[in-house]
């Protein structure tokens, strides 16, 4: 395989409710090669979103580390951290609260730019392309996100994350809050912009048929563990934990 | 198509928001005892709305024109007093939030005994005796524990399967069903599915379920009505619809599902239809097979085989 974007090695993230310590993720390792689309499938309190917050430093882990294009950054804080999230970012299930509702879809990719050092003059600019780019008219620009449909605001969500060219995307239930056309019109410009920008992704889903459809490979978690993992026609066809089995056998075939 | 006797016949029904917006157009929809009818479309195609209609909740919509026959009366004319004693005894309803449509912190069994005392004489000791039947029923184990807790203490599948044991407390004979499993896990989700189809095949219970889970079609449906822009566009038996989409707004969702096979979902282009005209069709502007005068044409159902219809004149036609 080629050179890693993304390797996390034996991560560990335990939460203490009242005085029962909760293990949502234990020992876990993955691995996103450049360019690859990797998928995490599992249902919900599997420790899937906690994982993908310790990978994108939203929150800290308890031990492992996170190593993103060659760099630990499992440790890095301040100014190097913030130079670091350039390279990777997150979308997620809820597009609406993911925006601060007060600002205009403009203004918080502008904060985006502005945070990774884009050139003010040009910030105005650059977001009008990125809008397009997200198959979004500039108009949109001056709309505030309760204005806007579901797709159109997880469209703006998405140029938002790519203002900074990072080379990992982390999707966590991206299109589980839209309906089937909205979601194939998502995958599709996340296909698109995958190939132009040369972007991995870490794909986090509920719904098995939607990963396969994307990744290539995949990661079945539960009970904050990867209980199984490979390629992903390979995970689906000859499926050897049966936690896997059970999952693939409740995806209600269309026809 | 007017002569069928149902149990739930819906003919010419047009309704419009209180602000004038119309939002439903000419929907015809014929439901027997025991028979599931799903309703497919993209978010904000009136699907919900025609659920809302049906029961005729207050202030949400108002019906301009048509008939909503619930055996034979007519749910339109209805007085409100009379309307109050069919809405949960003859028609239930489960919406797509379950704890938005429980009381967050009340006892499911005080909720439960609510709700039998508003249609009929019953002790608490009773009321408790029929939902702990029906929750276990439901596979909930420890019926007792739940019906002390309230629905902030349990999970998002327990507390649909509370609402759904609710709602069928009254032995309704139509459940209105507005994506039920939406909100929950594809684990639950399959749980869900099994138990609303043992529901109809136990007590011959006719569903009208909203959904837009294509899955969840293929494994229930009897029926399946395609709506589009506030008209059902396209009408028939699963199979035909499923394997032999005839309207290009069913084609393209079908394209748009993934599949665990791999293949690529294939995106509708254009933006939903927010303007729901009167005349015409809505799906033209984003239609591949759209000609000039589609946007003026007067609407009517083309039957294409037994009571499979569409709305589309390119309805059976190859592509």
């Amino acid at each position: 395989m080629n050179k890693p974007v993304l390797t996390v090695s034996h991560l560990s993230r335990t939460f203490l409710t009242g005085s029962r310590p909760v293990p949502a993720v234990c020992d876990v390792s993955l691995t996103v090669g450049s360019r690859e689309s990797v998928g995490l499938v599992g249902e919900s309190g599997c420790g899937k979103s906690t994982l993908a917050r310790l990978i994108t430093r939203l929150d800290s882990p308890d031990a492992g580390t996170v190593t993103l294009c060659g760099q630990d950054i499992t440790r890095l804080s301040g100014a190097s951290l913030r130079r670091a999230y350039r390279d990777i970012k997150m979308i997620f299930q809820e597009p609406r609260a993911s925006f601060d509702p007060r600002l205009t879809l403009g203004t918080s990719i502008r904060v985006a730019l502005h945070a990774a050092g884009f050139p003010r003059a040009k910030q105005t600019e650059e977001t009008a392309h990125l809008l397009r780019e997200v198959g979004l008219e500039s108009s949109y620009a001056d709309a505030q996100p309760g204005d806007v449909s579901g797709g159109e605001c997880q469209r703006a969500a998405i140029a938002r994350a790519v203002a900074t060219r990072p080379r990992l995307l982390v999707c966590d239930e991206a299109t589980s809050a839209l309906d089937v056309s909205v979601q194939a019109q998502i995958m599709e410009l996340l296909r698109t912009l995958g190939q132009t920008h040369g972007m991995s992704f870490l794909f986090i889903s509920h719904d098995l048929a939607l990963v396969s459809s994307f990744c290539t490979r995949l990661y079945v978690m539960r009970g904050g563990k990867i209980v199984e993992h490979g390629a992903t026609g390979h995970v689906i066809r000859a499926p050897r934990n049966p936690y896997t089995r059970e999952l693939i056998s409740s995806v209600l075939p269309v026809c | 198509m007017e002569e069928h006797r149902g149990l739930l016949d819906i003919h010419h029904l047009s309704a419009r928001y209180p602000c004038g917006t119309a939002v439903l157009h000419d929907v015809s929809l014929h439901m027997h005892s025991g028979e599931i009818v799903c309703v497919i479309g993209e978010s904000g195609c009136g699907k919900s709305t025609l659920l809302r209609a049906i029961l005729r909740m207050p202030g949400k919509v108002d019906i301009t024109k048509g008939q909503i026959l619930y055996r034979g009366t007519d749910l339109c004319t209805l007085s409100s007093s009379r309307l109050r004693q069919i809405r949960g005894a003859g028609i239930g309803m489960i919406f797509q939030e379950p704890g938005a449509s429980l009381d967050p912190i009340r006892r499911i069994g005080t909720q439960f005994y609510e709700t039998l005392r508003a249609h009929g004489h019953i002790t608490r000791a009773q009321a408790e005796q029929t939902a702990c039947a029906l929750l276990l029923r439901l596979e909930l184990s420890d019926p007792q524990r739940i019906l002390k807790s309230c629905p902030v203490q349990l999970s998002g599948g327990m507390n649909q399967r509370v609402a759904i044991a609710l709602a069928m407390a009254l032995h309704p004979d139509v459940l209105l069903a507005d994506e039920p499993t939406s909100a929950l896990d594809v684990l639950v989700q399959a749980q869900i599915v099994n138990e609303l189809l043992r529901l109809r095949n136990e007590f011959g219970t006719g569903i009208l379920l909203v959904t837009h889970n294509m899955g969840v079609v293929a494994k229930m449906a009897d029926k399946v009505a395609v709506m589009y822009g506030g008209r059902i566009v396209e009408y028939g038996y699963r199979d035909s619809i499923l394997t032999t989409p005839s309207h290009p707004y069913t084609k393209a969702l079908m394209e748009a599902i993934p599949r665990l096979d791999g293949t690529p979902p294939r995106g509708l282009p254009g933006r939903a239809c927010r303007k729901f005209p009167q005349e015409g069709c809505a799906f033209a502007p984003r239609c591949p097979h759209a000609q000039p005068d589609c946007l003026s044409r007067t609407m009517g159902p083309i039957p294409i085989y037994g009571e499979h219809w569409t709305l589309c004149r390119l309805g059976g036609a190859p592509r």
